[in-house]
């Protein structure tokens, strides 16, 4: 992102079902996109863009593992196994016994729970690049508002290659075509 | 598209709406200056929350003998009031994970000021745990963490320390979960916004721009989240319960607590966001996202969870007779007949009564009984509460405790107070920030619009393409 | 002269004060001297064991005590005038109603007004502090209320709501305004109220607490102070006063009879479905205070055993691994328990005392015990049973059970209290931070939380400065601490601050004293080694405090008595306090 210019030539569709045609048509042209934009989540983009799965359910699970095992293992070493080892600090509270899995049940799926989430959410952010204070470029302000965009790099095109991708905005029904640097 | 959605759907989007109407309703509200009514309602709030804080100083510096709690009743206000707040914030994360789930899409008109209100609901609730300590500048020894006095750890088996995980964690996911869902509603507002504004969105809105791959990874992130936020919603209120469920005091060791206080908790959320949604709505013009149609699937919530609840008192009821154990139906007489019987007759009468009136479909939609009765059903979970735990602690097993409870004005205070709260943080919310998801809305408007779905559906143009799996509806192409 | 820097033998002084003649002020050691010619003249001659005056002395001295010989007694008669003396006897009063008037055990007469241990201390038959009260008649109206009788009737008709009413009582002419209580077993002719009350002149304790019933009483031609009274009077309600009384509810199944039923029933149960403001109404067959009469001894045995088999039946079917720590932790070494004799204990109230004096317990006064803000952490239960005008009644000590199973430990969430091996229940008041969860879990109610600042032990200035007296800023110290007042405190054991929860601790102080001077002398504890401040003080010894594992003690031998039971025992706590049966001996009659 930074240091790298990107000339990026990007046409404005009024309607996501436009801009879907307009993916099929790319990807039967095979067209190199660099990226889609749009307002809110178009059901089947992912597929029709051929996006590779998301892992993020690996990431959610590997940390939910390790809360359930900080919870598990940290609340065995503190209160002892009763017979088979000994703790931390083994307190008798209410003639309970030492390891009293029972009781232990509700803090573990908490912190499951909790490693999960907030493992997802970071990585999440950190994935895509995202967070507070940073500053992506914007090719067109109201990408947040109606328009959805489909985007191809030119840093190192032809004119006559940025041609046919005008052409190609014009055909499959693109309202605006404008490049930038970013 | 996705799957054709059934004509016997209800629009969620009325107004004929294109997405940068959307836009300009949803999110212009935060850029013009408040209005008279914003200014006043600001004003109360935080005038009742500075005597909420009052009283709170008032009670670190004297004690918590400036309460009425006494040996036998240890807990009253500070409790119900806690269960009462963290009751109502269930309804915030059960809209977006549970319905999330269920692919309920109406959740998307209120699901964005419905988590923001768990969120501070929440807030509201874990000033309450925290300062009915006798010494709350000592409660960060209910913190698990490593120390010179032993090291001397924390009682593993106690229901408040599940109670600590139980809200942090669920407070922490809330909040994950709502200020994801934001980041890309206030990337629109930064989008709309100048100068300083814009700086100042542009900060929380971390950089979001729309690319399809974050887009993709959002939605798994909210469908993963939803999934671990819904045994979640179960398990706090669970955890919550347990409070009571665990322990041996006849009225409260009982296990229908569980499902009653998670249904109860549902319940009492939901109503309180019907009561927001309605002023919210016509505060800033929006009948046309929070539509008639989701003040009646919430009322059908409400009549279902108010109808368990009230079946659960019933059961209570039967089981202590059925049991045969003189302390639990003398608790039982004592909640019926006993000092605070008004309470308990409250109690049906919000709770049990009140919603079945929705069985009528036409009360159903009125918003006027629909805003009276959500807050008849908040009043009524309220003295569910009270009974619970005033009531029962008054009067248990050795004759000779027996006491009486009535709160001082401290309390009566705090309570106030953390109405302050919630309201002061709604306000704010509702001035910088989209109070219905944006962008949701936006993803559903071409299956609920008014324009496609229902009685003013108009014929839309055959769009041109290849692909089978078009939905015969929601094609079309607009200006 | 055997005096050194001007002082003298006390008797010494009495002796010249009096002007004794056989006194010798100017003698080497005039008291001595005294004493000896004393025994000399007077009892020397009575015996005949010795001779020589110097050696019954000394024979006297070294045993120190002389038996005289018995002598014959007189034969005895009586020439009085039997009538006339039985005229004398005080008759009961002319008008409607009659009060009495007589001393309670906190104050006496008067004399211990000053004292706010016994001024806190609740009266055994009222369960009121800090003054005295009118004592009014109730009656169950045969419907489902109890109520006063006749002019009475509505009168602290909201005790269980805190608050108690004002009346003007005027008695020979003397009006003064009185707070009522309503009271089981009070005669319907007649009320009563406390003498030692009132007082203007005493210290900041017992000045102005109470009324002074002094006025009303009179004298008789013989000049017999009589301690009781015609009423002229008792007005409407003039007023509301807080009900200061650390009992609401005193019956354990009264009988009376009710309208629709057949002969005596049990009260209580009827009055059980009254709306709102039953006075008295409960569920009775609770397992709390066990109870029986001498003739129906035998049957209740085989009952009370059969109840306790089906109690410990259902206490085994528990996840809870007591047998494992039995084993491991409660059959070795020491485990502390105590025994309560329901039928030795009077009521007196001497443990609670000893109690708050042993371990610092905070007085609270009058307004906060209004708001059951009490300190005590032992605590005399008075119920009343049987027909409900002339009730039995009992009293049972009701203190921390140390449970093994312990309802509050298992709640607390930052470890402040837990077991011990020695089966106590340990409290941490250092790391409390006062939830009160502890204290709503205890089935018993047991446990007391410090709700405001009562011992001033927050103040840290005061605790850490060196020897030399606190001067606080502002001029005046605070009551507690100043260093006259804090003498009181027993330094074995911690002043608790604001906002800890605090109970019985089963004198922890005096078990490890016990324990350590047993170790010092190199020897095992005996049974006497420890005794807690209850029962050392309890004239009656109903209160035995020991060593279970302990086969020769007191208290092992008291836990074999089979009227034994444990208060609430279904619900699987496991105390280590057990109660023995309150068995009458009152005529079949009287018990029903």
């Amino acid at each position: 992102m930074k240091g790298q210019h990107k000339e990026v030539l990007f046409g404005l569709y009024d309607d996501e079902v436009v801009l879907m045609n307009a993916i099929k048509k790319a990807k039967k042209q095979h067209l190199d996109i660099m990226d889609v934009y749009s307002p809110f989540p178009i059901h089947g983009l992912d597929t029709v863009l051929e996006l590779e799965e998301s892992r993020l359910h690996v990431v959610g699970f590997v940390f939910g593992m390790l809360g359930t095992l900080t919870a598990l293992i940290g609340m065995s070493w503190i209160f002892g196994g009763s017979l088979l080892f000994e703790g931390d600090w083994p307190t008798n509270f209410g003639g309970k016994p030492y390891w009293s899995l029972p009781a232990f049940v509700p803090i573990i799926f908490e912190l499951t729970v909790l490693f999960c989430a907030i493992g997802m959410t970071v990585v999440f952010y950190i994935i895509c690049g995202l967070g507070f204070g940073v500053n992506n470029p914007v090719l067109d302000d109201r990408i947040t508002d109606d328009k959805f965009c489909l985007a191809f790099q030119t840093n190192n095109m032809d004119s006559s290659s940025v041609d046919n991708l005008k052409g190609f905005f014009k055909a499959t029904g693109a309202e605006e075509v404008h490049s930038r640097t970013i | 598209m996705s799957a054709a959605v059934s004509r016997i759907r209800e629009p969620l989007i009325f107004g004929n709406k294109n997405y940068h109407q959307i836009t300009e309703d949803l999110i212009g509200p935060t850029e013009k200056a408040p209005n008279r009514m914003w200014i006043i309602a600001f004003t109360l709030s935080v005038m009742t929350l500075g005597y909420g804080i009052f009283a709170l100083c008032w009670t670190f510096y004297f004690g918590i003998g400036t309460w009425n709690a006494n040996r036998t009743i240890g807990w009253a206000y500070d409790i119900t009031n806690f269960v009462w707040w963290i009751g109502i914030g269930h309804a915030g994360t059960l809209i977006s994970a549970i319905l999330l789930l269920f692919r309920q899409r109406w959740r998307t008109g209120v699901n964005r000021a419905a988590e923001a209100m768990t969120i501070f609901a929440v807030m509201c609730a874990g000033l309450f745990p925290a300062t009915h300590t006798g010494r709350p500048w000592f409660d960060f020894f209910m913190f698990p963490y490593p120390n010179t006095r032993g090291p001397l750890w924390v009682n593993f088996n106690s229901p408040l320390l599940w109670d600590l995980f139980a809200i942090s964690t669920y407070f922490t996911v809330s909040l994950l979960f709502w200020y994801t869902g934001l980041v890309p509603d206030l990337a629109s507002v930064r989008d709309r916004a100048k100068g300083v504004r814009k700086k100042l969105y542009a900060f929380f809105s971390m950089g979001w721009t729309g690319k399809a791959k974050h887009w993709q990874r959002h939605e798994y992130l909210s469908l993963i989240l939803a999934g671990i936020s819904t045994p979640l919603v179960l398990s706090v209120h669970t955890i919550v319960s347990f409070d009571f469920a665990t322990s041996v005091i006849p009225g409260w060791h009982t296990t229908i607590f569980p499902p009653y206080f998670v249904a109860g908790a549902i319940f009492s959320g939901f109503a309180m966001v019907q009561t927001l949604m309605i002023i919210t709505r016509k505060c800033f013009g929006l009948e046309g996202y929070i539509t008639t149609n989701h003040i009646e699937s919430m009322n059908k919530v409400i009549l279902v969870t108010g109808t368990m609840v009230g079946s659960a008192y019933l059961i209570e009821l039967f089981v202590a007779w059925y049991s045969g154990y003189i302390y639990e139906q003398f608790a039982f007489y004592n909640r019926v007949l006993g000092p605070y019987y008004w309470a308990y007759i409250g109690m049906m009468a919000c709770n049990l009564l009140s919603p079945q009136v929705y069985w009528s479909k036409k009360i159903r939609r009125s918003v006027w009984w629909t805003f009276f009765i959500s807050i008849f059903v908040n009043i009524g979970m309220w003295f569910e509460r009270f009974v619970i735990i005033a009531t029962t602690l008054a009067r248990d097993y050795l004759p000779s405790s027996w006491s009486y409870y009535w709160p001082s004005w401290v309390e009566i205070a705090i309570y106030l107070g953390t109405f302050g709260l919630f309201f002061t943080l709604y306000l704010v919310f509702a001035r910088v920030a989209p109070v219905v998801a944006a962008a949701e809305v936006k993803a559903i408007l071409k299956q609920y619009g008014d324009q496609y779905l229902g009685p003013d559906a108009k014929p839309q143009p055959h769009h041109h393409h290849s692909d089978e799996t078009e939905d015969v509806e929601s094609d079309g192409h607009h200006h | 002269m055997l005096n050194q820097s001007d002082t003298r033998q006390a008797e010494e002084s009495l002796l010249r004060w009096s002007g004794s003649q056989n006194f010798n002020p100017n003698a080497e050691q005039p008291y001595y001297e005294y004493l000896n010619a004393n025994w000399q003249s007077s009892m020397f001659s009575r015996q005949s064991n010795f001779a020589t005056f110097q050696a019954f002395w000394d024979s006297v001295l070294h045993d120190g005590v002389f038996e005289m010989p018995v002598g014959a007694f007189p034969e005895f008669g009586w020439g009085g005038d039997v009538n006339a003396a039985a005229a004398k006897i005080t008759k009961p009063g002319t008008g409607e109603l009659e009060i009495a008037f007589f001393e309670t055990v906190n104050v006496g007469g008067g004399q211990y007004a000053d004292n706010p241990w016994l001024q806190e201390m609740p009266d055994p038959i009222t369960r009121c502090v800090w003054g005295n009260y009118l004592q009014i008649p109730i009656a169950f109206d045969g419907n489902r209320r109890f109520d006063g009788v006749g002019k009475f009737k509505g009168l602290n008709s909201k005790e269980a709501y805190k608050e108690a009413d004002k009346v003007e009582l005027t008695i020979g002419g003397n009006k003064q305004v009185v707070t009522c209580v309503r009271q089981f077993g009070q005669k319907t002719d007649a009320v009563s109220m406390a003498l030692g009350y009132g007082r203007k002149v005493s210290g900041a304790a017992g000045r102005n607490i109470g009324v002074n019933v002094y006025p009303w009483l009179s004298i008789d031609a013989n000049g017999n102070t009589q301690y009781f009274a015609a009423v002229d009077n008792v007005s409407e309600k003039v007023g509301s006063d807080e009900y200061a009384s650390v009992q609401y509810h005193h019956t354990m199944g009264v009988t009376g009879k009710a309208e629709g039923y057949e002969g005596k029933v049990n009260v209580d149960e009827i009055a059980l479905m009254t709306l709102g403001k039953g006075f008295q109404g409960s569920l009775v067959e609770r397992s709390i205070i066990n109870r029986t009469n001498l003739s129906d001894l035998g049957g209740y045995v085989k009952e009370m055993n059969e109840k306790r088999g089906e109690f410990e039946e259902l206490n085994q079917k528990t996840l809870y691994p007591y047998d494992q720590y039995v084993a491991e932790k409660y059959s070795q070494g020491h485990h502390w328990g105590l025994h309560i004799d329901l039928n030795s204990c009077t009521g007196c109230g001497a443990c609670q005392v000893a109690c708050i004096a042993e371990n610092n317990v905070p007085v609270v006064g009058k307004f906060e015990v209004y708001r059951h803000h009490e300190m005590t952490w032992l605590r005399i239960d008075r119920y009343f049973y049987g027909d409900y005008e002339n009730p039995n009644v009992v009293y049972q000590p009701m203190m921390c059970q140390h449970c093994d199973n312990a309802p509050c430990e298992n709640v607390c969430p930052v470890s402040a209290t837990n077991h011990s091996s020695e089966g106590l229940n340990q409290m941490a008041y250092n790391r409390c931070i006062g939830t009160r969860y502890c204290a709503n879990n205890c089935p018993y109610k047991v446990r007391r939380f410090n709700w405001m600042d009562y011992t001033t032990a927050d103040l840290f200035p005061v605790n850490e400065h060196g020897p030399e007296p606190f001067v606080p800023y502002d001029g005046e110290v605070p009551f507690y601490a100043d260093n006259l007042t804090r003498m009181v405190l027993n330094p074995d054991v911690t002043v608790r601050v604001r906002g800890v929860m605090e109970k019985c601790s089963f004198c922890v102080q005096r078990i490890q004293e016990g324990k350590l001077t047993a170790k010092q002398e190199g020897r095992a504890l005996r049974d006497g080694d420890v005794k807690s401040a209850c029962q050392t003080a309890c004239p009656t010894g109903a209160i035995v405090f020991g060593d279970t594992n302990d086969e020769n003690s007191e208290i092992a031998k008291r836990y074999k008595n089979k009227l034994n039971y444990i208060v609430l025992e279904e619900v699987n706590t496991r105390p280590s306090v057990q109660y023995t049966t309150r068995v009458t001996n009152r005529d079949e009659a009287l018990l029903s």
